[in-house]
């Protein structure tokens, strides 16, 4: 198993975005704390990581979880950020 | 000659989209329709901006108002962003509504329709146009531009209107041209990553929209 660790924030007011579930392939992994920060154990492999919080934009990512510990984006190839900033999407 | 004001005051990035279908709805209007007098306002409604947008709001020949930016259930923001407790004013409210009045008012923005539009009813607006729900915008994919797809629907409505078409008219063709796309978001959902998302938004807020006064109304 692999440990992967992240946080929510609003890109705009860098406003940690707390009680918002982590989806892997569709399935809730994790939810984050009132800091915005998750925790996610998973066997290594590929996944679709997709964030889903009310009023803001989702996120989608088709990625790689590495054996140690790295998630790459298979779109980029690059690893996703620990720390990633979600738009808000309404007016 | 009939005059259009466009306010599309940007603040943080929805408004980006925003702002931009309000640009593009300007340089539709003074390509495509060199008869109407049009004014944008780009800034960002600072207090020094208002009073300059709502003399023009005020002038005899305004017969279209159409806002892209934040709203609230009672007003529209201007450049505060409704989630920022500034404990400041909106830049249309219940205190100065009647600014509205004869004309035809186009808001895409949060809420509005919940009380800003019974309130603008109330005093005297041909018509009003606003969101009963949050009002949803679309960003730039690699895989699409489906910000350009949102502004082609948002910019349907005050394009129809120039061209003589009515209020309910102008209405029916912009919930048309969302569902058009809705439903190749839709159809290509397996090659669109965010197809389904904007399937959805699309559609909600197509069905929030809440229309006041004389759906019957034209620019003429």
């Amino acid at each position: 198993m692999v440990t992967i660790t992240g946080r929510l924030l609003d890109v705009d007011t860098f406003a940690d975005i707390e009680q918002t579930p982590i989806y892997l392939n569709g399935v809730i992994a994790a939810v984050t704390d009132e800091d915005g920060r998750y925790t996610i154990d998973v066997p290594p492999g590929e996944y679709r990581l997709e964030i889903r919080p009310r009023e803001f934009h989702y996120l989608i990512r088709d990625v790689v979880v590495t054996s140690d510990g790295r998630i790459i984006d298979k779109l980029t190839g690059k690893p996703v950020k620990k720390t990633l900033q979600l738009v808000r999407a309404t007016l | 000659m009939s005059s259009v004001v466009i306010s599309a005051p940007v603040s943080n990035r929805p408004t980006r989209i925003s702002g931009q279908a309000g640009r593009m709805l300007y340089w539709t209007i003074k390509s495509r329709y060199p008869n109407t007098k049009v004014y944008w306002i780009p800034g960002n409604l600072s207090i020094h901006d208002r009073a300059g947008v709502l003399q023009k709001l005020a002038a005899h020949d305004t017969v279209l108002f159409a806002y892209y930016g934040h709203g609230k259930r009672d007003r529209i923001c201007g450049s505060i962003p409704p989630h920022c407790s500034t404990g400041h004013g909106g830049f249309v409210d219940e205190r100065n509504v009647a600014v509205l009045d004869n004309i035809i008012v186009f808001s895409v923005a949060c809420w509005t329709a919940v009380k800003l539009g019974r309130d603008a009813e109330a005093t005297g607006v041909r018509s009003y146009i606003g969101l009963r729900k949050p009002c949803y915008v679309a960003f730039p994919h690699p895989e699409r531009r489906y910000d350009i797809d949102i502004i082609d629907v948002w910019n349907t409505f005050p394009t129809e209107m120039i061209s003589g078409a009515t209020v309910g008219q102008a209405i029916r063709e912009m919930s048309e041209k969302s569902r058009e796309y809705e439903k190749y978001y839709n159809e290509h959902s397996d090659k669109l990553m965010y197809g389904d998302y904007y399937f959805r938004r699309f559609k909600s807020n197509r069905t929030a929209l809440v229309p006041f006064g004389d759906l019957r109304a034209t620019l003429n």
